[in-house]
């Protein structure tokens, strides 16, 4: 359904070209929930927001988005705009993203407004949506009066009200609490077998809500795997390092700190945290088939040949 | 014990409104304990912990740190209690570089006597707080999260105190920072014998670092947990947040 | 923009600077009173003969200094009026509050030539008469900045932590909470020089600023008014000046702004 080649993403600033994303392969399959975890620094939301065309103007983006068998980044604005509004719905990762002037349902109808739907229609529709997650009570309420996770749930009804054919969700639980974090998670289960590409660096809730993980790792992929594979055993070490700093998996920290996107290390980029580098990996590994899944290690080069 | 509080209650006023934010709450947090304060947010945990270092002065209630009730805090009381606030971003002055934000409770004390003494004592903890000495001589902004968040760390540990409040400390960082800087004050505690109050909503983290918890939820405490309590509650309520036998005790 | 407009004033300042050269203001020759321009007079002469170039340069020396004067010393105040308004509260921030409400509901130029009319009456007339009044009503818009900066500064968690660890109340003012509101202010007092330039040579056109001998932009103007018609020159270049350092520290005010 998404289909993304070689997608490298290069901001110009004072110290130089920052390649935010470097050379992404991924693709998402219909019906499938694809969730994308990384730390703050790793490019994931960058790498959203090309997809959706909404950089500022000092990035250039290039390679291929193919969505539906056509290249996103070929459209004209115009093209591109009916893309945002039917097909592929972008829920930002800022609960501030609402409009603090406007109550929460009608900024909630507002891409049904612009696809010229009938007022009453529209109203119903949103009405039932909001119910639907548990919001209903709401309709008529300025956005500051909503909780974080109520805010979060209002922009999920904003996204979905088009009935889009792919959803893409940056960090959807950013700066909530258990509570609402779990409220969030229950939005996601009940939204059924659409297609969903979710990006966030909140790990248990990734393990509720995907069906396939990657994780990048400042600007790359380093790992493919379908989740419960990826929760059980996970094949990349920064993967592994990741899933042991969890608090329940014995807080164990990755050693060092990540380097900047600006002055990257040679090779691989995990090479100097890593408690299993070897001279081979000053060269960059390329992206491995181990198992169903895809891993950018050399520490599996060998078991394939 | 070292440090706590009997009925305390805060109001704030808003707009035309006053509003509870503390109703009657009561802790204590023993030498070299790490005490978790758990709620959900708006719960008037980040208010009690201001209260306990007299950042907030309570409307009514007692708080007293070694028997003695304080009222006013004296410098002697500021040097002994610390802050490490929520967002790292917000904590240091934007104008200021890290050594000077790191310096400044020195300077404040007036305990360094000359530059090189100052010196040897901000990079001494700032390499106990895992920081470069090139992170010394940036300004914040040019700083990640972590790296903020152990220079904040750094510059309240710096006068040896005795009873610190971790506000959510980690909630804006990544889980691989998080367990770094928890490990990092795991081992200074160890080391320095420092008490916690840890505040936080995160109840994986509260069950792996806790020595005791207390419970709040709308402006009261309504539960304590000790360690093996916290330790046997099930996955599954974890996740949930249903606490079972928590208002037992109060 | 900032070049821009850094460019003119570093010009008029430039040119101020060399106006010895372009020699005495004051020296008397009537045999080439109302003189047009010429290549001895660039600028012409005045009704007394004297040079006008000389005189709008030594004028531009007097009007800067003193409009740049006023300037820093209405931000001192209103800085520090602003900030412990902003910073205390309380009943000290509505007594400021109302005091400043008071200059604003009177016309600036109104209060200032009362308050040189008064002065004057008592101690006579002098160059610190019209900065001291001046600065009297300048400095309200600095004390507003302030406050209204201060009010947001001091809710922010820095501020909360120098408190933590045992820091007073008039250090976290002076350190954390001022250096902080700098950059507005900066742009603030950038476009008020611009004002102050006008509002003395108002004053000086109204004949109540800076006294003769002593040449000044808007004084110079107003004696050219009576030949205007014969000698239109006494008037432009002090007034061509006035607009163009107006002009230039507006600019760079906004530049600035656009900026920070």
């Amino acid at each position: 359904m998404l289909k993304v080649e070689n997608l490298v993403v290069r901001f110009k600033s004072r110290v130089g070209v920052v390649r935010a994303v470097d050379g992404v392969n991924f693709d998402v399959v219909s019906g499938e929930r694809f969730v994308f975890v990384g730390e703050s620094g790793s490019g994931k939301t960058v790498l959203a927001m090309a997809l959706v065309r909404l950089l500022p103007n000092n990035a250039t983006v290039t390679g291929r988005v193919i969505f539906d068998g056509v290249d996103l980044l070929k459209l004209s604005e115009k093209e591109m705009r009916k893309v945002r509004n039917c097909k592929i719905a972008y829920i930002p990762q800022n609960q501030a993203s609402l409009n603090p002037l406007m109550k929460v349902g009608y900024q909630c109808a507002e891409p049904l407004v612009e696809q010229g739907l009938e007022r009453g229609r529209i109203m119903r529709k949103v009405s039932e949506l909001l119910e639907f997650f548990g919001i209903g009570h709401r309709f008529k309420d300025y956005p500051h009066k909503l909780s974080g996770g109520m805010r979060q749930r209002a922009l999920l009804v904003m996204g979905l009200s088009r009935e889009p054919e792919m959803i893409i969700a940056d960090e959807p639980t950013k700066g909530l609490d258990a509570v609402k974090r779990e409220q969030v998670v229950e939005a996601f289960q009940k939204l059924g077998r659409r297609t969903l590409m979710v990006i966030t660096h909140d790990l248990p809730f990734a393990e509720k809500v995907a069906d396939r993980i990657a994780v990048m790792y400042c600007g790359k992929i380093v790992e493919i795997s379908p989740a419960r594979e990826f929760f059980d055993c996970p094949l990349h070490p920064y993967s592994k390092g990741l899933l042991e700093s969890l608090p329940e998996r014995g807080m164990n920290p990755i050693k060092g700190f990540q380097p900047s996107l600006v002055n990257l290390p040679e090779g691989c980029r995990f090479r100097e945290r890593c408690d299993l580098s070897t001279a081979r990996c000053a060269e960059e590994p390329p992206l491995l088939e181990v198992d169903g899944s895809l891993v950018r290690c050399w520490l599996y080069a060998d078991e394939m040949c | 014990m070292l440090m706590r509080c009997v009925n305390v209650s805060k109001s704030f006023k808003v707009g035309r409104r006053r509003i509870e934010v503390l109703k009657g709450c009561s802790i204590a947090v023993d030498e070299g304990e790490t005490v978790v304060l758990f709620g959900e947010s708006g719960c008037g945990k980040t208010t009690l912990g201001r209260v306990l270092l007299m950042l907030v002065k309570p409307d009514a209630g007692r708080v007293f740190f070694k028997d003695t009730e304080i009222t006013a805090p004296t410098r002697e009381f500021r040097k002994s209690v610390q802050l490490i606030p929520q967002n790292p971003d917000e904590a240091l002055n934007p104008r200021w570089r890290i050594y000077d934000s790191i310096a400044e409770p020195l300077r404040v004390h007036g305990l360094a006597e000359t530059m090189n003494e100052e010196f040897d004592a901000v990079a001494a903890i700032a390499e106990k707080a895992g920081l470069k000495e090139e992170h010394l001589h940036r300004k914040p902004s040019e700083l990640s999260g972590g790296e903020l968040q152990r220079a904040v760390i750094a510059r309240a540990l710096i006068l040896e105190p005795e009873f610190v409040v971790c506000d959510e400390p980690t909630s804006m960082l990544d889980v691989s920072v998080q367990a770094a800087i928890v490990r990092m004050l795991m081992d200074i505690q160890k080391r320095t014998g420092v008490s916690y109050l840890f505040i936080t909503h995160d109840l994986e983290l509260a069950r792996a670092i806790a020595d005791r918890m207390y419970v709040m939820s709308g402006g009261r405490v309504t539960g304590e947990l000790r360690k093996e309590e916290l330790r046997e509650l099930s996955r599954e309520s974890l996740i949930r947040c249903e606490l079972p036998r928590v208002s037992a005790r109060f | 923009m900032v070049f821009t407009g850094g460019g003119i004033i570093l010009c008029i300042l430039i040119l101020s600077c060399l106006a010895p050269i372009a020699g005495d203001p004051c020296s008397v020759n009537m045999d080439e009173r109302l003189s047009p321009p010429s290549f001895k007079h660039p600028f012409g002469t005045d009704q007394l003969g004297r040079d006008m170039l000389s005189r709008v340069l030594h004028g531009g020396r007097v009007s800067l200094i003193v409009a740049i004067t006023i300037s820093l010393l209405s931000m001192v105040v209103g800085c520090f009026v602003g900030a412990v308004s902003g910073y205390f509260g309380g009943v000290v921030d509505d007594v400021i509050g109302r005091i400043v409400d008071v200059f604003m509901s009177i016309p600036e130029i109104v209060l200032n030539i009362a308050m040189v009319g008064v002065f004057c009456a008592v101690y006579g007339v002098s160059t610190f008469i019209v900065i001291f009044a001046v600065v009297f009503t300048n400095w309200v818009g600095y004390a507003r900045l302030m406050r209204g900066m201060v009010l947001s500064l001091k809710e922010r968690e820095f501020v909360l932590c120098a408190k933590a660890i045992g820091a007073g109340e008039w250090y976290i003012l002076f350190r954390h909470i001022i250096p902080n509101a700098a950059g507005p202010l900066i742009v603030l007092a950038t476009l008020n020089i611009g004002n102050v330039i006008m509002t003395i040579a108002s004053l000086g056109f109204l004949g109540l600023g800076i006294q003769p001998p002593i040449p000044e932009w808007g004084q110079i103007l107003n004696s050219g008014k009576n030949y205007i018609t014969t000698a239109p020159w006494i008037s432009f270049f002090p007034g061509l000046f006035i607009a163009l350092s107006v002009l230039g520290f507006n600019i760079l005010g906004e530049g600035l702004n656009a900026e920070s």
